[in-house]
């Protein structure tokens, strides 16, 4: 009786490390990044920061918030878009369009399919960084996994960026949603 | 138990206890975290889907993987907790299993808040929550989850629990940190609860032995309680007397059953009741009275005799005793009363007082003196009323008196020695004389019994004067003798009424019957004969009116000796059978084989019973028969009680007369005696008679059909029974066929019944018909009849008919044809020629029966015999001519002796008196000595002693005394006197001639011819014509030829007559006239011994009986023209 208890004890915990394990695995598995890297901006005043972020996506709240925190130590020297990546047919507010509007000096606008694939971006959270040259200083995820804040290397790479130094990564993985569906092309506008 | 006991137990107890709180405590945390795991798993699911419902691509979507986690993971985490709870609650594996489970949700909700620090507190909640377990290694085995979740994580991905992927070690440590930190005070708190419990267990086991000890104590306590109640509730209940307890207002507190039974409540009604509800309203105010005083405290407790009333409303006497109880403070609680029931006593004591009163009233009234006296001193102790007033004294004046001074006879020293006796209870009455106070004596009759009076002996005696008494003794005295007187001189004068009645009788009689003998014209005949049967006919009144006499005086008497029952009814039946025969009835006589026949008893008085009661019958009825039988009723010892029944087919006795016939004077009809004759005394003789034999005699009867008559008697049985035995048989019968032919159903079956009885094979018809036709089949086939038993007289063909039809049959040679008749001696006759062998009257005996038949089928056995007549036994016996010597003083009688001892050939010597008597017997030898009794000069009694002298030692001659006396005893005094034999007068020549014979033997003379007798050969008729039987018609008249001429010569001059008389009869269908005619013929036809023309008459006559006179007219010419051939002979007798 007892060891069919404890066969039945330890089944129990192995089934919970595979359930944690799955868990796992997704949480730690980023969105893919376009090979290609972006064409150059044009030249301008300061470092111009694009995030494609998809409307419903639940990861976005932690971009937002590395977002927000990049912002905050970036000052006036920072430009940046939230790109809410979406056709024009369907283009209601999401929830997190506010949470965007409230950091500050950030534009929220609407980006079609085209501008992000034209910047690289195919998962929601995925930053773009423009220096005043124009050219592409980093461009990739600034959350360390799926949903979650804290520091991470994309957010520290940026923010070298930002102070002129040489960031030791110029991408990193981005943990979000897929902006277009499997479709090429058929994302959202 | 000893201490190390009780400490064991003790912390047997506690551990018991605590591991009852732990495990409750254990249970209880288990349900807890059942529902916080359910609560967490679904709080986990809502916070995923509120976080991240769905994942996008584009614009697809689905659910989201965390939200899919946390059902699904967040399910798994809490199934087997659950499931453990469910089957397992409290046990260890349970709470480790709750506790990995709570920390792998406070991994899974960090994992799906994104790792948010804060979230970690759910960690120290988790713990928190474990530590309710008050198990420390709950709290261990949740840390070690935790440690080994942050320290996996930490190397793998650390930014899943940190939130950053750098400082892997020192957040690993710092969280472990505070875990431990934590489970520090956690622990410790658990170690401190558990303590705690312990102790309370401890507090809790201890309070538990002191409540067991308590409870022992205090159910021992209530046991000795109870078991006290139960003892007192059971004295109470199971109390001999009522016992109850009664509040101070009076109400019932508690009854038992007695005072319930008592009182006739239950125990429920009474104790809804007052005893003053109960008590008798006349003791109640002294019952409250003395409640009253013990409430109060005059008295402790208090007695009374009271009366209660009962629920049914009687009124019982019983005996109160009544305490109180107070309480501490002196308080009255209640009353204790004892109820003893006292009614019977109350009531034995007014029944006694009663009594007292009854015994006092009736000892002052009695009419007897009563004395109570000193058994030792006989001082007058005390006396009532009525000895005060036969003595003259006061009652006062009395006591202190002696019985000595009172009565004269017992003066004080016989008292002294008679004292004793009356103590001892010996005497019982004494008789003495009582002195009044005037001096005058009484006679006194005095009756003392011992008793006792004031614990003294005493004697109490009833004292009576007697004087009236002995005045009626004397009286009474003097009445006695003149009765003995007067009976003496009745009997004397029965004696003498007999004496003088029947000497002149035995005068008339006798020289009737000499007259008679002498040649007399038909009308002195007549005339004679009226004067003979009126004498007879006088004598039966005589002899009826002596016995009443005699039952009346009570000398009736029975003269007991050995007899035999069949001969002596058979004798008394046939002397019976010629009345009947003249009637033209049956008379028939049973009795079954299985009554003895040897008795001890009365044969003369059972003659006389039987003649009484069948004469009777005979007398009363007119056709039909008259049957007696008898059989067995009981047999006690040697005493058979035999039932004797009297049978007829009469004119029957009506109901309401059944009992009269029974007494003297009395027939059933008062014109019975006038038309049938007779004193009315038979009945009543017979009822004495039966009486006297120990029997009873009863009738029943139907108006119209006939009447029974019964009678028991008791006999002794024969001391020597062989007597009586039939001699052995002559050839057997058993196995022979016999016909037996008779139309009267009784008669056939008591002859069926004889010959059956002797074995004989019986055939049974009830016509000459019928017997022709049975005896023909029989003999064509081979197996004819030995014998016939034949009845003389059948309607239709009768037995002579059939006789000779037999005669004229050869198949039928060699039978033996026996005819049964009550028709008298012409019959003899008839029978000779029609063949038949063998004659017997009716009702015949069985012994004659018998002997006749075996006498018959011997002699054919030997050799062919001739016609045989046997004669009806009561043929006269007759003595051969004897010497004899007649002393009677009476010249009438005299005479009347002389002329018939002389014509029955005897030579007879006249005495005077006795003096002569012995005289003439002194000089010649004589046969017999005729003796009377009562003679001048010397008498019977008197000659007979001096004839006895004189034959001392020599030749003794014959005595006979001769005698009107008929009383009981003469023949006992005849016999002492030295007399041999005693016959009564009137002398009858056949009750002479059987004593003659008793006493001499040799005196018989030879005895006649039965058999081969030849009829006298005389001038035969013509062949085919009837003819007249001379020899016959001479014994009818007793061979006188005179008369025999008177009797044709009235006969030839009367016939005439006779014949128109039933030719007028016949014409007018008169058949009463036909058969009286027809019987007048038959019998002067039967004198003449003309039996055949008498057969004809006697076929007219029964015609004329049945009522049926069809054929009667052709019938009388033949008797005509049969006559009128008989005539020339009977003129020639007359010649």
């Amino acid at each position: 009786m007892r060891w069919r208890l404890a066969v039945i004890v330890v089944g129990w915990l192995g089934l919970l490390a595979v359930g944690f394990g799955a868990l796992q695995r997704f949480d730690s598995t980023p969105g893919s990044i376009a090979a290609a890297e972006p064409r150059p901006e044009l030249r301008a005043e300061t470092y111009r920061l694009v995030m494609f972020v998809h409307p419903h996506c639940p990861c976005g709240r932690a971009a937002l918030d590395e977002l927000k925190e990049i912002v905050r130590t970036a000052g006036p020297r920072l430009t940046v878009e939230v790109a809410f990546v979406g056709p024009p047919t369907d283009r209601e507010l999401p929830e997190s369009w506010a949470a965007a509007e409230r950091i500050p000096g950030v534009t929220v606008r609407w980006a079609d399919g085209r501008e992000a694939r034209a910047a690289g971006a195919r998962t929601s959270g995925h930053v773009v960084l423009y220096d005043p040259t124009g050219a592409v200083r980093f461009r990739g995820g600034i959350t360390i996994s799926r949903g979650h804040r804290g520091p991470n290397p994309g957010r520290t790479a940026v923010q070298a960026a930002l102070l002129d130094e040489v960031p030791q990564l110029s991408t990193a993985p981005v943990f979000g949603c897929p902006l277009e569906d499997s479709s090429e092309g058929e994302g959202p506008e | 138990m000893t201490a190390v006991d009780a400490d064991r137990t003790l912390a047997a107890r506690t551990d018991e206890l605590f591991h009852e709180q732990f495990s409750a405590v254990a249970r209880r945390t288990d349900r807890l975290f059942a529902a916080l795991l359910v609560f967490q798993w679904v709080a986990g699911i809502a916070i995923a889907y509120w976080l991240t419902p769905l994942t996008w691509a584009g614009r697809d979507s689905w659910p989201h993987p965390h939200l899919l986690a946390a059902v699904f993971l967040g399910a798994l985490a809490t199934s087997l907790p659950l499931v453990l709870v469910w089957l397992r609650p409290g046990e260890p594996v349970t709470r480790h299993v709750i506790a990995v489970a709570q920390m792998l949700f406070a991994a899974l909700l960090i994992d799906l808040t994104g790792g948010r620090i804060e979230t970690h507190f759910h960690i120290f909640g988790s713990l928190t929550f474990l530590a309710f377990y008050r198990d420390w290694r709950v709290l261990l085995t949740g840390t070690v989850v935790t440690a080994i979740d942050h320290l996996l994580r930490g190397y793998v991905w650390p930014e899943s629990i940190y939130g950053t992927a750098a400082a892997v070690e020192w957040r690993w440590l710092e969280h472990a940190g505070w875990v431990l930190f934590i489970d520090f005070f956690l622990i410790r708190a658990c170690v401190q609860g558990v303590r705690e419990m312990r102790a309370i267990a401890d507090r809790q086991a201890r309070l538990e032995a002191a409540r067991d000890s308590i409870e022992r104590t205090v159910e021992e306590r209530t046991a000795d309680l109870r078991e006290s109640e139960e003892r007192f509730r059971n004295s109470m209940e199971n109390a001999a007397i009522g016992m109850a307890l009664v509040a101070p207002d009076g109400r019932w507190l508690q009854v038992n059953a007695a005072v319930c039974e008592l009182l006739g409540y239950t125990a429920t009604e009474l104790l809804a009741r007052t005893f003053q509800d109960v008590t008798f309203p006349d003791d109640l105010e002294s019952d409250l009275d003395q409640v009253r005083r013990v409430l109060a405290g005059e008295i402790r407790k208090y007695e009374m005799e009271k009366r209660y009333v009962c629920k049914d409303g009687r009124v019982v006497w019983a005996l109160l005793n009544v305490t109180l109880v107070r309480d501490r403070a002196g308080g009255p609680l209640h009353f204790i009363s004892q109820i003893q029931d006292m009614t019977e006593r109350k009531e034995a004591e007014a029944a006694r007082r009663a009594s007292e009163e009854r015994f006092r009233k009736l000892v002052e009234h009695t009419t007897d003196g009563i004395f109570l006296t000193d058994a030792r001193t006989t001082v007058i102790l005390d006396v009532n009323r009525r000895a005060c007033e036969s003595l003259g004294y006061t009652r006062d004046e009395l006591i202190g008196l002696t019985v000595s001074d009172i009565d004269v006879d017992y003066p004080r020293e016989v008292l002294d020695r008679l004292f004793p006796a009356i103590v001892g209870g010996d005497v019982q009455t004494l008789y003495g004389r009582h002195k009044k106070k005037d001096g005058s004596l009484f006679p006194v009759e005095v009756r003392p019994c011992l008793c006792e009076s004031n614990g003294q002996p005493a004697v109490v005696s009833i004292v009576r004067d007697i004087t009236e008494r002995r005045r009626a003794e004397e009286e009474l005295r003097a009445a006695a003798e003149a009765a003995e007187a007067a009976s003496r001189l009745k009997g004397e004068f029965l004696a003498n009424m007999s004496h003088e009645i029947r000497t002149p009788m035995n005068g008339i009689i006798g020289m009737t019957e000499l007259a008679l003998a002498t040649d007399l014209t038909p009308g002195q005949r007549e005339y004679l004969e009226l004067v003979r049967s009126s004498g007879e006919a006088l004598l039966v009144v005589i002899n009826d009116v002596l016995d009443f006499s005699k039952i009346e005086a009570g000398k009736l008497d029975l003269d007991p000796i050995d007899f035999s029952l069949r001969d002596t009814l058979g004798d008394a039946m046939k002397a019976l059978a010629l009345k009947a025969e003249d009637k033209g009835i049956e008379l028939a006589c049973h009795i079954p084989s299985d009554v003895p026949d040897g008795l001890v008893g009365d044969p003369g008085r059972l003659r006389q019973i039987v003649n009484n009661l069948v004469g009777n019958a005979i007398k009363f009825t007119e056709r039909g028969e008259v049957v007696l039988r008898a059989r067995v009723e009981t047999v006690a010892g040697n005493e058979p009680v035999i039932r004797f029944s009297v049978s007829d087919t009469g004119i029957g006795i009506p109901a309401a007369k059944l009992g009269a016939v029974f007494k003297p004077f009395e027939q059933a009809d008062g014109s019975t005696t006038r038309k049938y004759g007779g004193t009315g005394l038979g009945l009543s003789i017979s009822t004495r008679l039966v009486g006297l034999m120990g029997g009873k005699i009863w009738v029943e009867s139907e108006l119209g059909k006939g009447s029974t008559f019964h009678f028991t008697a008791k006999f002794g049985t024969a001391i020597s029974p062989s007597r009586f035995v039939d001699p052995p048989p002559v050839i057997g019968l058993a196995g022979r066929p016999v016909l037996i032919v008779d139309d009267n159903d009784t008669n056939l079956r008591i002859l069926a019944e004889m010959t059956a009885g002797w074995g004989m094979v019986v055939t049974t018809v009830r016509s000459g018909e019928a017997a022709l036709a049975a005896l023909d089949a029989e003999a064509q086939a081979g197996r004819p009849f030995p014998i016939v038993l034949l009845d003389a007289m059948m309607p239709g063909m009768d037995g002579f008919e059939v006789a000779r039809q037999v005669q004229a049959r050869a198949e039928l040679a060699g039978m033996v044809v026996m005819m049964l008749s009550s028709g008298g001696p012409s019959d003899a006759d008839k029978c000779r020629k029609s063949g038949i062998d063998l004659y017997l009257m009716k009702p015949v005996k069985q012994s004659d029966l018998r002997r006749a038949i075996e006498l018959t089928l011997g002699a054919r056995a030997v050799g062919p015999i001739g016609p045989s007549v046997i004669r009806p036994p009561a043929q006269a016996p007759t003595v051969r001519p004897l010497d004899i010597l007649l002393a009677e003083d009476n010249a009438v009688n005299q005479k009347l002796a002389v002329s018939l001892l002389t014509k029955a050939g005897h030579t007879v010597t006249v005495a005077g008196n006795g003096r002569i008597a012995v005289d003439l017997s002194a000089d010649k030898a004589f046969d017999v000595i005729l003796m009377d009794i009562q003679m001048p000069v010397m008498d019977g009694f008197e000659a007979t002693a001096l004839i006895r002298g004189r034959e001392a030692g020599g030749p003794r001659t014959s005595i006979i005394a001769l005698t009107a006396h008929a009383m009981k005893g003469d023949r006992e005094r005849c016999l002492a006197g030295g007399m041999d034999g005693y016959v009564t007068k009137p002398i009858r020549v056949a009750d002479l001639t059987a004593e003659i014979l008793r006493l001499r033997p040799d005196a018989a003379a030879p005895a006649p011819e039965l058999q081969g007798e030849e009829p006298k050969a005389e001038p035969g008729p013509t062949p085919g014509e009837p003819a007249p039987d001379r020899a016959a018609a001479l014994e009818v008249v007793g061979g006188d030829v005179d008369l025999l001429r008177e009797l044709v010569d009235l006969f030839l001059e009367d016939c005439p007559r006779l014949i128109g008389d039933l030719r007028a009869a016949i014409e007018a269908s008169d058949a009463t006239a036909v058969k009286r005619a027809a019987h007048t013929l038959k019998g002067a036809l039967q004198n003449f011994g003309a039996a055949d023309v008498a057969g004809t008459a006697q076929q007219l006559e029964t015609m004329g009986r049945a009522n049926d006179l069809a054929g009667a007219a052709p019938l009388s010419v033949t008797l005509e023209r049969r006559l009128a051939a008989l005539a020339p002979a009977l003129r020639a007798w007359a010649v």
